[in-house]
């Protein structure tokens, strides 16, 4: 016996009327929890002291001091930034099977720049002498690499086969990966966690195409026009949308958007799998199809 | 495991530099205006 689902006259969720409501994923399938750095995190606090020492400063009217003591939390907090910055750009790249290195070395920029600061507070504001202050920044710096690591600084997952295939499907992936996230930043505007669930499983769902693309190159020609007039499309609707809804609730634009999400649910699960197989040809009439349907409602250029 | 020992003990020096560097930039003119 199947259990029934409570829900009273307010409760936040009305069950879908579509058919899409039964077989909904778990909403969490496929994704890792964030990593969250005590540490990295304890890089904003431990400058503070420096902070006060340049207010005391200010106070005293000491500018030189006062140079070196702001300037010096500024660079530490900046560091910290870059640090946690670039903790995450290594947390994407561990979690794709290809990738390449993020532009920035984000996290050897922060040691550089904390050994920098604190060497710039010894010599304004403590008085150390150049030796001092430089042998202080040198550890500092030194210890933040040791503690934190450097940065991914290799292409993964792109050795043997082709180079120049593999490097067009991280590119390919990262160009999707932008439009994805782009997405759901303009899902949260809208503001509605029923419509914000539906664009997060379809965008799941993208997601899951593009770690088939990744173990297999070979994928991303016949992958490509779908996953870019699907994704391009969804932004569009989305974010049309979202300025709408946010303008005038407008029941009819929220009807229209909904009966969108519902095609492109239907016509993505039935052709992911005949995505990464070879039917080329319904593939390619279904994508006319869709490019049609997001024409005829407006939601992207002609 | 050693090289998480390293990354703590790294961290511990990189602490008490950052906060060494802090309090003493803010301790030693307050002392100075006491003395």
């Amino acid at each position: 016996m199947a259990a029934q689902r409570y829900g009273g006259r307010y409760s936040p969720d009305p069950p879908a009327a579509g058919a899409q409501a039964g077989k909904a994923p778990a909403p969490f399938r496929g994704r890792r929890a964030r990593r969250v750095s005590l540490r990295a995190r304890a890089m904003f606090l431990l400058p503070l002291p420096l902070l006060f020492a340049g207010l005391g400063a200010i106070g005293r009217g000491n500018a030189a001091e006062m140079l070196g003591e702001l300037g010096g939390f500024a660079g530490l907090m900046l560091a910290a930034g870059l640090l946690n910055e670039g903790l995450r750009a290594e947390e994407a790249y561990e979690a794709r099977t290809v990738a390449r290195p993020p532009a920035i070395p984000r996290k050897l920029l922060a040691a550089v720049l904390t050994g920098a600061s604190v060497f710039l507070v010894g010599v304004a504001s403590l008085g150390q002498g150049l030796i001092g202050a430089l042998a202080f920044g040198v550890v500092a710096g030194g210890a933040q690499v040791l503690a934190f690591g450097l940065d991914p600084m290799r292409k993964k997952g792109m050795e043997g086969v082709d180079a120049f295939a593999t490097e067009r499907v991280a590119r390919a992936v990262d160009q999707a990966e932008a439009l994805v996230r782009e997405i759901t930043g303009a899902a949260t505007r809208i503001g509605d966690r029923r419509i914000e669930g539906r664009v997060d499983r379809l965008c799941d769902q993208a997601r899951e195409v593009f770690r088939a693309i990744e173990q297999d190159p070979r994928d991303l020609a016949r992958a490509r026009p779908f996953l870019s007039v699907y994704l391009l499309g969804l932004r569009d609707a989305t974010v049309k949308f979202a300025d709408l809804w946010n303008r005038g609730r407008d029941p009819q634009a929220r009807e229209q958007y909904e009966a969108l999400l519902g095609d492109l649910e239907t016509s993505f699960a039935t052709h992911r799998t005949e995505l990464l197989e070879d039917s080329r040809s319904d593939l390619d009439i279904e994508i006319e199809v869709l490019r049609e349907r997001l024409q005829q409602d407006g939601l992207i250029a002609r | 495991m050693s090289g998480s020992l390293v990354q703590v003990i790294a961290f511990v020096v990189l602490a008490a530099i950052v906060l060494a560097t802090g309090f003493s930039a803010l301790w030693t003119p307050l002392a100075a205006g006491a003395l």
